[in-house]
């Protein structure tokens, strides 16, 4: 038995349906995912494989009358799909708290920097405005807005996409959360920006001993900033391991594939490896692993959904034809 | 030539789009149910009712609902049903003859302004602009006052005030279709501009168009009502439902049906046409549908696997 | 802000002026012989006639009668009426009063109920109060004003003889009794349309991005509503309800006719069927200001609430 390592988050065969013009799309289809106190944790895929619809669930952020879940996600050891909406109320934006893809639209327009970074203070701390306001102008000194006294007065439109990110990113870390979500924070992002927006992120991390659980499909983030990695496929976490391992030693085809589309210098231009064929539409439920239509390695066992197999030093994958060496058992042999 | 002149008809009237959204919708049939009881009504009037609704009976003036009278008799012994269906026609009649007046201005001005741009657009919009300045039926009551009262009157009068909406509306549709493919296509074979506006274009507006045409309809008779109650519209002794109200309001105590009966009858046609309306846009734009619950489409699914 | 305000006033201005020309073009649509109609066609000798007309300045050219018209209206002079032997502007100021204060009363109780009920449909979208809420806001919709209040009269006034059913007080406090009813037949209209745009905004407001990174923050999901989603889902309101003014004041004419209040409508309908010119020219003309007067107003509390448009 390999020692238990406490997990700050821990998703367990999470299901999310959502209801839509088209009929209800399955959107998560079993999820399992850890991530450990102070990790920074990348969560990579495809548009529509789920990595976004992992993290609003962890917020409980759906529209309740067009989605349901199942499963368990457990946050420090709590099921957060248990408890009452007030309790949840009072871990969003204080225990977990999230950033979103785009800045521009994810600030409210009509009030100024100041009362939105304030108002998470005034919400979860009881504290004055007064006080509220002081630790405003902390927090934004803090993740390099300066000077504090000028941004807090203005609108989010009198501001650079850059700025924006950072004060979303202060309305986040503002009460010391123990896990931030931040869904493709810099996609939106001058690629400069996105280093510093990066940077600030790592820092912050370590400063506050923080987990980061980083949503992205960009792979050169992941191998910039990220301690560990899980890569999506189809709403399934499809293969987890530290971010080293992904890049050497991919168990998962899908993940494989996805390394060897990632263009290097050096390479013939002309021909960029791409993985054929698209990922499935999850209308219907699918009992064969999801990937098997595009995979090179398929045969009569993969009409069986394959189960989590362990390869070691915390390595997962879902596949019954692990690639590059690895072994792998059955969790559920090795638990007999 | 004339073999490919059809390939350009993009799509015919009406035709079901890819993501197709259902025409017959719970609300749609009632609403169509209705609106087709109401028009059959009015134009079998005669049939449908056994009395003429001029004929006057001065022993039975006022008389409530019995028997004989469904709905009860007016001021002078008419009798309310038959008037009810009578004043239908005209109400009806008259609100298309605005609608059909507006689209017959309005089209055409707004096809040409979106096509053509430049001054013609500038001058058409801001003509559209002052017209929309007022609230619909000032500018109608301002006509009124220069064509002199009458049902005529009112029915041109409102169909002016309704141009603008229209012509603007046409215009949008004209400038996003003006830069299709197929628009293209048509000039480079050398179609003239008209045949290129109204026989290439116009079809790609129609379903938009149609929306608006029946909503509109039912602005109408809402304002040819007030035109008629205020006795700017239809003269006695010709009767329609905004006339008839103006007529019982002055018997509420004895008989509330004479000012409730057409009352109720413009509200159920104007409901009835906003619903039809209401379909016409989710069945062109399925988007904008509510969404059924969970449980409602596992139950359609289960009737399914056992049927 | 200060230029804003100065293209505004351009704008208003220009309008203004089709607006005059438009009303004077059509109220002269048709030929006719106002003469006739102001004597009720009794026999006049020529003398007469030809006093009467250079009275009205109906002898001059129609480009000349324009300019006369706006010339005396701008310095606040709006003739003189030929059916009622006196000039518009006194016809106008014995009744403005009563006019305005129905047309106020009513935009504020649409107001106050027709926001809520926008709220509360969006925040309970598809439930079955927000059902119910469309088909009551659908109902009034489809209920022209007068039948809305014909059916208050008959209901308040002359059953439950809570309110007066016609007639209007001496002064504006009293009016407040005589004008509920009134005011509140013109406000229902405006609930049915307001509530709609209310409940499509605010649905579109909560589904947005900022929406969510407030309820990411911990903010209690009727502090999101109250606080972040109203305030940018009343712009569009703010201007429906402007331009809703505009029929408010036109539906006005149609509650004092049948609550009897003796307001404007009543001259300005009058005038309408005598074709008494000066009378619907004053009168419209007086409407419009006011409309868009209203709007001016509106796009400047506009820009008070959006900073986008304040610190351009």
């Amino acid at each position: 038995m390999e020692p238990k390592v406490e997990n700050l988050l821990e998703i367990r065969d999470l299901k999310v349906d959502l209801m839509t013009v088209r009929g209800i799309v399955h959107a998560l289809n079993g999820v399992n995912l850890q991530i450990k106190a102070g990790e920074i944790h990348g969560l990579v895929g495809e548009s529509g494989s789920g990595k976004s619809m992992t993290s609003k669930s962890v917020m409980r952020l759906h529209n309740e009358q067009r989605s349901r879940m199942k499963g368990e996600i457990l946050f420090r050891g709590e099921d957060l799909l248990k408890i009452s909406k007030k309790q949840m109320q009072s871990i969003r934006g204080r225990a977990i708290s999230m950033i979103f893809q785009d800045p521009m639209t994810s600030l409210n327009p009509l009030l100024t920097i100041g009362e939105q970074i304030g108002e998470t203070y005034r919400q979860h701390e009881k504290c004055s405005r007064a006080e509220a306001k002081k630790k405003t102008y902390e927090i934004l000194e803090r993740v390099g807005i300066n000077p504090p006294e000028k941004r807090y007065s203005q609108y989010p439109f009198e501001l650079s996409g850059g700025l924006q990110q950072r004060v979303m990113i202060a309305i986040a870390i503002a009460c010391s959360p123990a896990l931030l979500i931040a869904d493709e924070p810099t996609t939106a992002l001058d690629v400069t920006i996105q280093a510093q927006i990066l940077e600030l992120l790592q820092h912050l991390s370590r400063d506050m001993g923080m987990s980061i659980l980083l949503i992205t499909h960009n792979f050169g983030i992941v191998a910039e900033i990220c301690d560990r990695v899980s890569v999506m496929y189809a709403g399934r976490v499809v293969e987890t391991c530290d971010t080293r391992t992904i890049f050497r030693q991919a168990a998962h085809p899908y993940s494989k594939a996805l390394i060897d589309s990632i263009p290097k210098i050096g390479m013939n231009v002309e021909h960029l490896p791409t993985i054929p064929g698209a990922p499935p539409e999850l209308f219907e439920e699918n009992p064969a692993c999801p990937y098997l239509p595009r995979c090179p390695y398929h045969d009569d066992l993969c009409l069986k959904m394959p189960e989590d197999r362990d390869c070691g030093d915390g390595h997962t994958a879902a596949c019954h034809h692990l690639q590059s060496g690895c072994q792998g058992m059955n969790q559920e042999a090795e638990k007999r | 030539m004339m073999k490919f002149a059809g390939i350009f008809w993009h799509k015919p009237l009406f035709q079901r789009k890819k993501q197709e959204g259902v025409l017959f919708t719970v609300p749609m049939v009632i609403s169509i149910a209705i609106l087709a009881l109401l028009i059959l009504c009015c134009i079998f009037a005669p049939i449908v009712s056994p009395y003429s609704p001029t004929e006057q009976s001065m022993s039975e003036t006022l008389a409530l609902p019995s028997a004989r009278h469904l709905l009860g008799t007016d001021r002078v012994g008419r009798d309310l049903l038959t008037r009810l269906f009578y004043g239908g026609r005209t109400t009806l009649l008259n609100a298309l003859g605005v609608v059909a007046l507006s689209v017959v201005i309005g089209v055409p001005l707004g096809l040409v302004s979106g096509y053509y741009g430049g001054i013609v657009d500038t001058v058409i919009g801001r003509i559209c602009d002052v017209v929309l300045s007022f609230p619909s039926l000032l500018l109608a009551f301002v006509l009124v006052a220069g064509l002199g009262r009458g049902m005529i009157s009112a029915v041109i009068a409102l169909g002016i005030v309704y141009v603008p909406m229209l012509t603007r509306l046409v215009r949008s549709l004209t400038l996003v279709e003006k830069n299709k493919t197929y628009v293209e296509a048509a000039t480079s074979i050398g179609y003239s501009d008209t045949r290129i506006m109204f026989v290439h274009i116009l079809p790609n507006c129609i379903s938009t168009i149609s929306v608006q045409i029946t909503l509109d309809l039912a602005y109408a008779i809402l304002d040819l009502a007030s035109l008629s109650f205020l006795g700017l519209g239809v003269q006695p002794p010709t009767a329609d439902w905004g006339a008839m109200l103006d007529e019982g309001r002055n018997y509420l105590l004895q008989n509330p049906f004479l000012a409730l009966a057409p009352g109720i009858a413009i509200i159920v046609t104007v409901v009835s046409l906003n619903i039809f309306s209401d379909g016409l846009h989710q069945y062109f734009e399925p988007i904008q549908r509510k969404l059924p619950s969970f449980k409602q489409v596992e139950r359609r699914k289960k009737k399914k696997a056992a049927a | 802000m200060i230029k804003f305000i100065a293209k505004r006033i351009l704008q208003l201005i220009l309008i203004l002026f089709a607006a005059s020309v438009l009303i004077f073009c059509m109220v002269r649509i048709t030929p006719s012989d106002p003469v006739s109609s102001m004597t009720k066609g009794r026999r006049i000798s020529e003398e007469t006639r030809e006093a009467l007309e250079k009275q009205y300045y109906l002898d001059r050219s129609l480009p000349e009668q324009y300019i006369i018209w706006i010339t005396n209206a701008l310095h606040g002079d709006l003739g003189d009426s030929f059916e009622h032997r006196q000039s518009v502007n006194s016809l106008i100021a014995g009744r403005l009063p009563t006019t305005i204060q129905l047309v106020i009363m009513s935009a504020i109780l649409a107001l106050v109920i027709a926001i809520p009920v926008g709220i509360i449909s969006a925040v309970k979208m598809n439930s079955v109060i927000d059902r119910l809420l469309s088909v009551f806001t659908l109902i009034f919709v489809a209920s022209p004003v007068f039948l809305t209040a014909i059916i208050l009269m008959l209901v308040f006034a002359l059953h439950l003889q809570l309110f007066p059913s016609f007639g209007s007080g001496s002064n504006w406090v009293e009016n407040l009794r005589y004008l509920f009813l009134p005011s509140l037949a013109l406000g229902m209209n405006m609930v049915a349309l307001i509530s709609r745009i209310t409940r499509s905004n605010m649905i579109e407001q909560l589904n947005s991005n900022y929406a969510t990174t407030a309820l990411a923050k911990g903010i209690p999901y009727w502090k999101v509503v109250m606080k972040h989603c109203l305030k940018n889902a009343l712009i569009p309101v703010i201007t429906v309800a402007s331009i809703q003014i505009g029929s408010m004041i036109v539906g006005a004419v149609l509650v004092e006719n049948v609550f009897a209040l003796g307001g404007l409508g009543d001259v300005l309908i009058d005038g309408v069927k005598s074709a008494d010119y000066p009378v619907v020219q004053g009168i419209t003309l007086m409407m419009i200001v006011v409309f868009l007067l209203i709007n001016l107003i509106v796009d400047i509390a506009y820009a008070a609430i959006d900073p986008r448009i304040r610190l351009e």
